[in-house]
């Protein structure tokens, strides 16, 4: 099992969850974050860090897409460590549904 | 900030005290060998409403610090009539400290069975516990999160310790919710039994505020980069604990048929069908899962899903002491029969080591031969049912082997002796000797201490190092199984307690705990009516030569509480 990041996150991006990860598994796009999921321990601290209940373990029905999205982004993404400028909007983007087609590919900024 | 709870059952009363600083980090072993002492309840009947029943969470419980989150369980054993701090894994203790609750004392009896819910915000509420009494720990454990839901951890008693049965311990929720991890030793589940106790529901919450966050994450990383490079524990995650059949089958120390050999030899000559490699090998080829943390974010993992052939699941974990004693112990040979009668105890809420001692000492009165598992699964079920031959099983390996006309007994102090033969692996059985909680080997294992070339004296030093640091662990909610780390990074933990607690803790301070917790326990033990000669090990292991080495016991309570008394008056750690 491993924890994942999902749609709720979008354009939020609040970040919480990265101080508090043990072995550093966030990696960070423009506007998302997403988790490795070799990387990650299970240990589910991060998930009631997040304001917006993006995060969720991926045993939950359903959620076979964002585990392909964790996976491929944390490939390709900075890792992340230390919490980040939270966007001024974030709020409005709150629960919003439908917000896969606004997920950004372009790498976010990591710690390097 | 964390918070005593002191529940008064009879009154359905909970009062409340805040603790800070160092408070919180005399918790754990020290804590309860303290406030039992400092109660006063060494001659009270174990199983009367005077003796109280603590659980106590350390001080990085509720985080993610690996292998931080233990739960210490405290009482007087009715099982020893000794002192009793039994320890378990799982998310018990994440929860408490996660509502900033650092230790639980449960003081008198209900008048009738309760189920207690902690939740995370409101009041400490009590229900009827009618539609749990006599269930299973598995079956309760399902109805339980039907009405309460997943995020919560439970504390269970279980149909055994409803029936005050001595063998009985308190089953704790895995990071599964399998209440599989039990604080299993001395009986606690029948104190739990006393006081009507069903089941403890506290709900999880989230990381525990910590008065410099970002510090006390940076030494949790710190800890478990050491974790990942230690070799010890990259054996631990791969094979479990497991390996250590191995290991003892190898020196002739692993408990065969009611500890008469020490060795299980194979007909065929091939591998150790229960030593760590074997299972591990068939475990990953059938599914299972090899490696899996008992707690929230432990990297060790020395756990493991064990399942059959088809897939299917049939415990978890299965580990070394359950092989040792209910498996090899008892003559069996099949991994998968200790799974089964494994799971079977976990859902009675029984110390296995115990339970299989007690088989053992079964088939060593003629009652059937070693290896029968269809007589073995009908005592399991004997005890299931309560029946009059149930009530006496789950008495335990003592008083069933007195009954019967036993000499070969294998208990000290009425414990049951762990998977370590004592003619072989010494420092351990004198451990097991020396310790008021009875025949116990995580107060100061060494099963790869080479003994036989030391002096009882050397290898009482090596004991007694070993005991002080397991009694800081255990005082500190840590695993022993991080001690290669631990032990040579105290400033570290101790920075990150001061760093989240506002403390002034040193290294000093905590190896101090250590010792002080064993002057503690030694003296309750001592107003509880024990002597030196309670120490001695069953005389069978000093007379009869253990096949293959031949090896018999040397050591004599007397000689070791000389040693022992010394180096415990003279504080030098």
């Amino acid at each position: 099992m491993t924890y994942i990041v999902t749609e709720d996150c979008i354009k939020c991006k609040h970040q919480d969850c990265i101080e508090v990860c043990p072995v550093d598994c966030f990696y960070v796009g423009e506007n998302f974050l997403v988790i490795h999921p070799d990387e990650c321990i299970d240990c589910g601290i991060c998930e009631p860090e997040c304001p917006v209940d993006a995060i969720k373990a991926d045993s939950e029905p359903g959620l076979e897409k964002w585990l392909e999205i964790n996976t491929k982004f944390a490939e390709i993404w900075p890792n992340i460590t230390e919490k980040g400028e939270v966007p001024e909007d974030a709020k409005e983007w709150e629960g919003k549904p439908n917000k896969l087609a606004l997920l950004s590919e372009n790498p976010g900024v990591g710690d390097d | 900030m964390r918070r005593q709870i002191d529940i008064y059952l009879d009154a359905k009363r909970v009062d409340e005290r805040e603790l800070s600083g160092r408070e919180v980090a005399e918790c754990g072993r020290y804590l309860i060998a303290k406030t039992l002492l400092e109660t006063g309840v060494a001659t009270t009947d174990p199983l009367g409403p005077d003796n109280p029943i603590i659980f106590s969470a350390g001080p990085f419980a509720g985080t993610n610090f690996s292998n931080a989150n233990r739960l210490s369980v405290g009482c007087k054993s009715p099982l020893t009539d000794g002192i009793k701090e039994a320890n378990s894994g799982g998310t018990f203790a994440f929860a408490m400290g996660q509502l900033e609750i650092a230790g639980i004392t449960f003081h008198n009896a209900f008048d009738d069975w309760m189920v207690i819910h902690i939740p995370k915000e409101g009041p400490i509420t009590f229900s009827d516990a009618t539609p749990y009494m006599g269930m299973g720990n598995f079956d309760c454990a399902k109805k339980l999160h039907e009405v309460y839901g997943d995020k919560v951890s439970l504390a269970l008693c279980g149909p055994v310790g409803e029936r005050l049965g001595l063998m009985a311990g308190i089953a704790f929720s895995d990071t599964d919710n399998r209440p599989s991890r039990l604080a299993a030793r001395g009986g606690v589940g029948a104190v739990m039994g006393s006081k009507k106790i069903k089941a403890v529901v506290i709900e999880k919450h989230k990381m525990p505020p910590m008065h410099d966050r970002k510090k006390v994450m940076a030494a949790i990383k710190e800890y478990g980069k050491k974790l990942s490079a230690a070799p010890a524990i990259k054996t631990l995650e791969t094979t479990g604990t497991a390996m250590v059949a191995d290991l003892t089958n190898h020196m002739g120390a692993l408990p065969v048929r009611n500890f008469s050999s020490g060795q299980l030899t194979t007909s065929d000559g091939g591998p150790l069908k229960m030593g760590g490699d074997y299972i591990r090998e068939l475990n990953q080829s059938r599914g299972g899962e090899i490696s899996h943390a008992c707690m929230p974010g432990c990297l060790i993992k020395c756990s493991n899903v064990y399942v059959d052939d088809t897939g299917r699941e049939l415990v978890s974990p299965l580990e070394y002491e359950t092989i040792g004693l209910l498996g090899t112990n008892c003559g069996l040979t099949e991994p998968d029969d200790v799974a089964l009668l494994n799971e079977t105890a976990n859902d009675l809420g029984v110390d296995s080591i115990e339970l299989g001692a007690t088989l053992g000492v079964l088939m060593e009165a003629g009652e059937a031969e070693f290896g029968d598992l269809a007589f073995m699964k009908e005592c399991l079920e004997d005890i299931r049912s309560g029946n009059e031959r149930g009530l006496f099983l789950a008495s335990g390996t003592h008083r069933v082997g007195e009954k019967l006309g036993v000499t070969r007994i294998p208990v000290i102090k009425k414990q049951a002796i762990s998977a370590y033969d004592p003619r072989i692996v010494e420092v351990t059985g004198i451990s097991m000797m020396f310790t008021a909680q009875g025949a116990d080997h995580t107060v100061g294992n060494a099963p790869t201490f080479k003994c036989d070339d030391k002096t009882v004296e050397e290898l009482v030093g090596e004991s007694f190092k070993m005991q002080v640091n397991s009694a800081v662990a255990d005082s500190l909610g840590l695993c022993v199984f991080g001690r290669s780390v631990t032990d040579v990074n105290l400033a570290l933990i101790v920075n990150a307690i001061n760093d989240g607690h506002q403390s002034d803790v040193t290294p000093e301070f905590i190896k101090n705990i250590g010792l002080q917790t064993l002057r503690y326990e030694a003296e309750f033990n001592k107003q509880a009516g024990f002597k030196t000669e309670d120490d001695e090990l069953p005389e069978f292991f000093m007379t009869e030569a253990l096949p293959p080495t031949g090896a018999k016991a040397r050591l004599t309570s007397a000689e070791i509480n000389t040693h022992m008394q010394a180096l415990i008056a003279g504080g030098q750690i």
